[in-house]
């Protein structure tokens, strides 16, 4: 028959089922179709096709603050077809801190008195736990490194107008340990945060006007001076995938700036600003301040706290909108953690075993 | 997009070209609205299938010809505008009802257009059918996908790996 040849004409092209498969639009589609057949499975994991097309989709996040003694979860996409997803996120249930959130994954201390990389969405698979590293270090991170489970942590030192930091990596079942060589700074800080290794560099906030760059291949450090205009430690930065860039939000008063870092050929950084300072509505309103909490790597969400009311909010900085979480009052900005979870992205699939394809 | 000499000239004839379907009907259309695909533009800027020499498609039967044509005609006008910046939202519109209308279809047919899509390079016809078959899985269960899609029944095998599958991904599965 004519149209059961066109049916396995197309099905059977990878090209064809490919652009079919794009256009599933949710990850939990694209799970689903994955099930279909061995062939299928591979093109879903095919983790080329599924960068290009298919954005990660932000679930939520979770908050904790050291009034709370455990995380809970916020959930922000109203997706039906995230439904099961953010029921999962939720019942994360116990007493621990979340150092780092990546592709689904939880990095935390403190469960069962130990590190360990939770997956919420996957509550069949065993919590991996890592052994305590020699030196108590102040962060840790996933590493960059496509989901292999390597860990990064760090400590920072403020010798004498130099800095030096301590770098621990865990792969491969143990901890290594590198000092970076000292160098020169502007002033001495201290550190008030560190963004996660993207493309092999780990970005350190200190509140003295200058991020410091890790660099994870050569373990070398340098300064990269904030834009004048930033003059307190009221920022968070945003680094995409796709972009050596990153840029960083800046929160003073009610208004939110945006700006981006960029290097020229010759090596010198500045930063641009992007779009017009605006300013957050719910803060304007209550005439309260915003603190800058966290940031997703989209740029898409800022997580806001404002500092008399104790409400947090989260901004989409592509529509403006603002939800404000009334569920929740921080005891403490500043000290509120806040954690983004990500949906799983692209989706681990189990190693596929390609045999020959039945409908073919 | 469309060849120079095509379009509305001065004494109003549009450029003709003639294609042939595999079982060979012979269509008559404008260069414009045959120039969506990218194979035929070629072909057609080249001075081809003008006169009595015409096309031949040996891989696109008539019926399926027709309808691939159906789609060229009503997109053409917007093509040459050059993807219709300038276009009315009722414009917009029209076509966007006209294609919803246009994929709606047997399944036959709906692969046929997609294999024709692919085979002629006609970047919004491939779009459209292959969002329709997206549409047609979105919502199923993988068993339900491959009775969609006239898979034949799983083996006991990939039944258990199925079953497997909805364990380990329970939250696509809500």
């Amino acid at each position: 028959m004519a149209a059961t040849i066109s049916a396995v004409a197309v099905l059977g092209d990878d090209d064809l089922l490919c652009e079919i498969l794009l256009r599933l639009g949710f990850p939990t589609t694209l799970v689903r179709a994955a099930a279909v057949s061995r062939r299928w499975l591979r093109i879903a994991s095919d983790r080329a096709f599924l960068r290009a097309r298919h954005p990660p989709r932000l679930l939520g996040f979770y908050y904790h603050d050291y009034g709370l003694g455990r995380p809970y979860f916020v959930p922000i996409s109203q997706a039906p077809e995230l439904a099961g997803a953010v029921r999962l996120a939720s019942s994360v249930n116990g007493k621990f801190i979340i150092r780092d959130s990546r592709d689904g994954c939880l990095l935390v201390s403190g469960f069962k008195g130990c590190n360990a990389v939770l997956d919420p969405l996957h509550p069949r698979r065993n919590v991996a736990f890592l052994p305590q590293p020699q030196y108590a270090n102040l962060t840790a991170f996933f590493a960059d490194d496509g989901g292999a489970g390597g860990v990064v942590s760090l400590s920072v030192f403020f010798p004498l107008g130099k800095t030096s930091v301590n770098v621990g990596i865990f792969q491969c079942g143990a901890w290594t340990f590198q000092q970076t060589a000292a160098i020169d700074v502007p002033g001495t800080a201290s550190v008030v945060g560190a963004h996660a290794p993207v493309q092999g560099k780990i970005y350190i906030m200190t509140n003295c006007g200058y991020i410091l760059q890790l660099d994870l291949a050569s373990i070398s450090l340098s300064v990269i001076q904030l834009p004048e205009e930033v003059k307190t430690s009221n920022f968070k930065l945003s680094c995409g995938e796709h972009d050596s860039g990153f840029f960083l939000i800046q929160g003073e008063g009610c208004l939110i700036s945006i700006w981006r870092h960029e290097v020229d050929g010759d090596g010198t950084h500045h930063w641009a600003k992007v779009s017009d300072t605006f300013c957050v509505q719910e803060a304007f309103t209550r005439q309260e301040d915003v603190t800058i909490l966290e940031a997703d790597d989209n740029l898409e969400y800022v997580f806001l706290g404002l500092n008399q009311s104790k409400c947090l909010i989260s901004l989409n900085l592509r529509s403006r909108t603002e939800i404000v979480h009334h569920e929740f009052t921080a005891n403490f900005i500043p000290f509120s953690n806040i954690k983004p979870l990500m949906m799983v992205w692209p989706p681990v699939f189990p190693a596929a075993k390609e045999e020959n394809v039945l409908e073919e | 997009m469309a060849a120079p000499e095509s379009g509305d000239g001065n004494n109003g004839a549009a450029r003709m070209v003639t294609l042939i379907s595999s079982d060979n009907t012979r269509f008559e259309v404008e260069a414009a609205a045959a120039s969506l695909s990218q194979t035929l533009q070629l072909t057609i800027l080249d001075g081809g299938g003008g006169g009595g020499d015409g096309i031949p498609l040996p891989n696109v039967d008539s019926a399926t010809l027709s309808k691939v044509l159906e789609y060229c005609i009503k997109h053409a006008p917007a093509a040459a505008n050059g993807g219709a910046p300038n276009a009315t939202a009722v414009d917009r519109a029209e076509l966007e009802r006209f294609d919803n209308e246009f994929v709606n279809i047997d399944q036959s047919v709906l692969y046929s257009l997609i294999m024709a899509a692919h085979n002629l390079e006609i970047e919004g016809l491939q779009s459209l059918v292959a969002k329709k078959v997206a549409d047609m899985i979105k919502g199923k269960s993988p068993m339900e996908i491959r009775r969609t899609l006239g898979f034949p029944d799983p083996t006991p095998e990939e039944q258990a790996e199925m079953n497997a599958h909805m364990l380990e991904y329970g939250w696509a599965y809500e």
